[in-house]
């Protein structure tokens, strides 16, 4: 047999091998997370010139003042949604996939499209087919009585980014399912149709019980995505309006840190959103870990 | 009538594959059935049309009596044991064998009834709150057969249960499955490509070569009387002798390894017919009032009660099935006798037996 693992007589070339990784960890990472963090506990005049230690007070002030919480609450409502959406079409869109064998390739390669198109460009497509003046489908709308207007309405304006956000994922979720709809054993399926289950009830009491590690896995993956990676979707369609209503984390930050220049309370919310990126990716390394097997 | 009746079925699968030449088949009521034959032969694709998993191409299937070509599997009032056992892996023992009866509506108190007789039965009334994976080989194929017994269905069908288990569990479970089935008295058809788990079980044998029944009958008949030299060399361990031949005109068979046999009656062939002789190991006789055939023992296999001889005979090697005494060396010769009335005959171009 062949050992997987390579073992090196002296240390100096797997240092070499690893330093540009660990150059790009330090440089891009482990710097500007040590700065964000140093920023959180100081409040600073707009211009960066002076800078006051405050100790936690930025933090306090999040929690205890002004529209943070409320800010939460949406981000996590938000986040809910999408995965929810996702992960419900996927398994949808897996499970006739997968019933139609063969010829469900094709709808395999057609629906994974989404998921390699670049936010910021879903974004910009998104915002044109509902624009309100010109857009498709707002059109289509208007026939139906419909009066689409993001721009205006905060509750339409929240139902397209969970929209866009939830088609991205859709697709990475088709993908996982699929996978894991194809690695149940067909005698399996086969059984429960002699035990006079049919498609509904194969589905609730076999299918999904036997796909939940896949479903656990993807729920991390969701909600990691949700919060963190929608700014680019966010900054092309609703800029986070209109007032505060698709203002998510991120977008927050952003909103804090670049167009208010408020460092302190900016540095202190990206600490809160490494911390929560930090929990979901404990979790994910525990399901990983753990795989759920029967 | 009330057993299960093929009527000349086929099976083309997508893709060109004849999986099952058209079929007529009667397999009789209340008895086991089981098709043989080797992998690829079509069995499990017979069982599966029997079931409904599998669409015939052309002919129709009737169970006890009713035409189900276009029925259902769930309503063919029929259960069936997977050889990977195919049991639900996020559910109990007790939920596996209950969900049948739980998704046809049967009253809680009554499925409980019936799993737990089952389970009596089987001897795993101890396991009905495990999980499959908390079991060993041996009681996941109990449990399996304990979700078809609780359906009290018309037939059961078995597709290669055993092949999953080691060999010394697998002779039990062969007793056990043939017990109960005898127990229950319910239609039951059993595919095995082991002809040993073929012959000790069946009431009724089928054999399968290619997508056709090449023979059927009762086990004891199908191996004593082979209709070719196919189901021939099939049953029976070790395996029949084969030794192409060339008969002569005064009714002795010169083989074409070199001896010449006599043969009990003239067989309805033309002198200088080519013909393969089958003679099975049991029928060699060893140390027999000294005959004019003659072998050499060149490897002894012990077997305990009995033993195997591998004998150069003539040119050729055959095997012999022997007592344990006398005692012999390899390189002994001996004079041997073959069992007149055991010897087949072959048409080599055919196979079909000459009778
Ligand atoms: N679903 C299928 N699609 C195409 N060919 C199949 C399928 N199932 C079985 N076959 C083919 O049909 C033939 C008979 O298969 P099967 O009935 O499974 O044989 P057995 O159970 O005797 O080993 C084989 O050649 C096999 O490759
Ligand atoms: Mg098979």
């Amino acid at each position: 047999m062949i050992a997987k693992r390579v073992t090196f007589k002296r240390t100096g070339l797997p240092l070499a091998l690893l330093a540009p990784q660990l150059a790009v960890t330090g440089i891009f990472f482990l710097w500007p997370t040590f700065v964000a963090l140093k920023q959180s506990l100081y409040r600073s005049d707009a211009f960066g010139l002076r800078q006051v230690f405050t100790g936690l007070e930025n933090y306090r002030a999040l929690l205890f003042h002004g529209n943070y919480l409320a800010t939460l609450e949406r981000s996590g409502f938000f986040a809910g949604c999408v995965t929810v959406l996702s992960l419900a079409v996927g398994l949808v869109l897996a499970v006739m996939a997968d019933s139609l064998g063969r010829s469900g390739r094709i709808w395999q390669a057609l629906l994974v499209w989404p998921y390699a198109l670049a936010p910021a460009v879903a974004g910009v497509l998104w915002a044109y087919m509902f624009d309100p003046a010109i857009g498709p489908i707002t059109h289509a709308l208007a026939h139906i009585g419909i009066d689409w207007n993001h721009v205006l309405n905060s509750g339409e304006a929240m139902t397209l980014i969970v929209m866009a956000a939830a088609m991205k994922q859709v697709a990475y979720n088709f993908l996982f399912y699929l996978a894991a709809l194809q690695a149940i054993p067909k005698s399996l399926m086969e059984a429960a149709a002699l035990d006079a289950a049919g498609p509904v009830r194969r589905l609730f009491s076999l299918i999904i019980p036997l796909i939940a590690p896949t479903t656990l896995f993807l729920l991390v993956v969701d909600l990691t995505y949700a919060f963190f990676d929608t700014f680019g979707l966010i900054d092309s369609t609703t800029y986070g309006g209109p007032g505060n209503s698709t203002t998510i984390m991120v977008y927050q930050v952003y909103k804090d840190g670049f167009i208010d220049q408020r460092f302190g309370p900016a540095a202190a919310q990206s600490m809160i959103l490494l911390l929560l990126v930090g929990a979901l990716t404990m979790v994910q390394f525990t399901l990983v870990e753990r795989r759920i097997d029967y | 009538m009330a057993g299960i009746e093929l009527g000349s079925v086929s099976k083309v699968y997508q893709g060109g594959v004849t999986a099952l030449k058209p079929t007529t088949l009667t397999i009789p009521e209340g008895g086991l059935t089981v098709l043989v034959g080797p992998s690829g032969c079509g069995k499990s694709t017979l069982l599966r049309i029997i079931a409904g998993l599998e669409e015939p191409t052309s002919g129709t299937v009737t169970i006890a009596g009713r035409d189900v070509t276009q029925i259902e599997p769930a309503d063919r009032d029929i259960a069936m044991v997977f050889q990977n056992y195919a049991l639900y892996p996020h559910m109990s023992v007790y939920d596996n064998m209950a969900y049948g009866l739980k998704n046809r509506g049967t009253a809680r108190s009554d499925i409980a009834l019936r799993v737990n007789e089952a389970a009596k039965m089987l001897g795993i009334e101890a396991l009905l709150q495990r999980k499959p994976r908390a079991l060993s080989g041996g009681q996941r194929q109990r449990v399996a057969m304990g979700r078809a017994i609780v359906r009290r269905p018309k037939a059961f069908l078995f597709d290669e249960p055993l092949s999953n288990l080691d060999a010394k569990l697998r002779g039990e479970m062969r007793v056990e499955i043939r017990t109960l089935q005898q127990r229950l008295g319910v239609t039951s058809v059993y595919v095995t490509h082991d002809q040993l788990e073929a012959m000790t079980m069946a009431d009724h044998l089928v054999v399968m070569r290619d997508g056709v029944i090449v023979q059927q009958g009762p086990p004891g008949h199908v191996y004593d009387e082979p209709d070719n030299v196919f189901v021939a060399g099939f049953l029976g361990a070790p395996p029949i002798n084969l030794l192409p031949g060339t008969l002569a005109e005064d009714g002795t068979l010169h083989l074409d390894c070199g001896p010449h046999v006599t043969l009990p009656v003239h067989p309805p062939l033309q002198t200088g017919s080519k013909v393969t002789l089958g003679i099975r190991a049991e029928a060699i006789g060893i140390a027999a009032p000294a005959g004019s055939l003659t072998a050499t023992v060149e490897l002894i296999e012990e077997l305990g009660p009995s033993r195997l001889l591998h004998l150069r005979f003539g040119t050729a090697k055959i095997i012999a099935m022997a007592p344990r005494e006398p005692a012999l060396r390899p390189g002994e010769t001996l004079a041997i006798q073959l069992d007149t009335a055991a010897l087949k005959l072959f048409d080599p171009e055919t196979g079909r037996a000459c009778r």
